[in-house]
């Protein structure tokens, strides 16, 4: 699957751009603590197995499978914008969850699309805020 | 003057209301006014976004069925001029209407609305997303 935008219309949207493809790249990797650096402090995730917020913390036990597993996926950046010191983008995730080398298991199909919201910190660096995601049906 | 964040934050609010209780009215007209023309679903279970046309059919059960839940506004944030975004709680039961026969279903999920100032004056949905908790 390919980028479905085109290129982003200005430095705000290439930033935010380059912060989903750092998700892409830390999932490829199985690198949870930079998987996580790209979560804001004060991040809001909507898990679809909880009535209430998840927060950082949660959000890092959550994804804990990345320390023995990796993702191999593509992303389409179905939609980015910018409106001040906020954006929103709508991503699509579509690949497999391998098992790390030497760890036992099989690869899951994994296909999830996101709305996410990203925030401008103070220090000008883009980071993700908040996140909700289905799991469409193949 | 009045406190223009503050004043959008409330009209967001108003939207969302309308929002419930269309729904709740089973007023399917009057609960489609509410997105905006161009507004985009993101509808579970598909791959693809769903348009306004698309979401009416999606919808067609509320000429059978009427909502009665109760809704948790957990956060609206009011980005710049344009755009604001709502995530929400709800939890109730989907009814059939008295003359439709049918079982009552239990629900609760979680929205995740975007809202987009339109060139007529008001807010409008323009991107909507939603999980069902089990």
């Amino acid at each position: 699957m390919s980028n479905d935008l085109e290129e982003p219309e200005d430095d705000d949207a290439a930033a935010v751009s380059a912060l989903i493809d750092s998700f892409r790249d830390a999932g490829r990797a199985g690198d949870l603590d930079a998987f996580m650096a790209n979560f804001a402090d004060d991040a809001v995730l909507m898990l679809s197995d909880r009535l209430g917020d998840a927060n950082k913390e949660d959000v890092r036990e959550y994804f804990s499978f990345l320390t023995d597993h990796a993702f191999d996926q593509k992303i389409s950046k179905d939609e980015i914008q910018v409106c001040g010191d906020w954006a929103f983008a709508r991503v699509t995730f579509d690949g497999y969850l391998n098992p790390k080398p030497g760890i036992e298991g099989e690869p899951s199909r994994v296909v999830s699309r996101h709305f996410m919201v990203l925030k401008r910190e103070q220090d000008g660096m883009w980071k993700l805020a908040r996140d909700i995601w289905i799991r469409p049906s193949e | 003057m009045p406190n223009r964040e503050k004043t959008a934050h409330d009209e967001v609010s108003a939207v969302i209301d309308d929002f419930w209780v269309t729904q709740r009215a089973g007023d399917l007209d009057a609960f489609m006014n509410v997105f905006a023309e161009d507004a985009l679903w993101m509808l579970p279970n598909q791959r693809e976004d769903g348009n306004k046309a698309e979401a009416r059919e999606y919808y067609g059960f509320l000429t059978n069925y009427t909502f009665d839940v109760q809704m948790t506004k957990d956060e609206i944030q009011v980005s710049g001029a344009d755009w604001a975004f709502a995530r929400v709680t709800f939890e109730g039961h989907l009814n059939p209407k008295p003359e439709v026969e049918g079982e009552s279903t239990t629900i609760l999920g979680r929205h995740f609305m975007v809202f987009k100032w339109q060139d007529s004056g008001v807010w409008k949905i323009a991107r909507d997303i939603w999980i069902m908790l089990d």
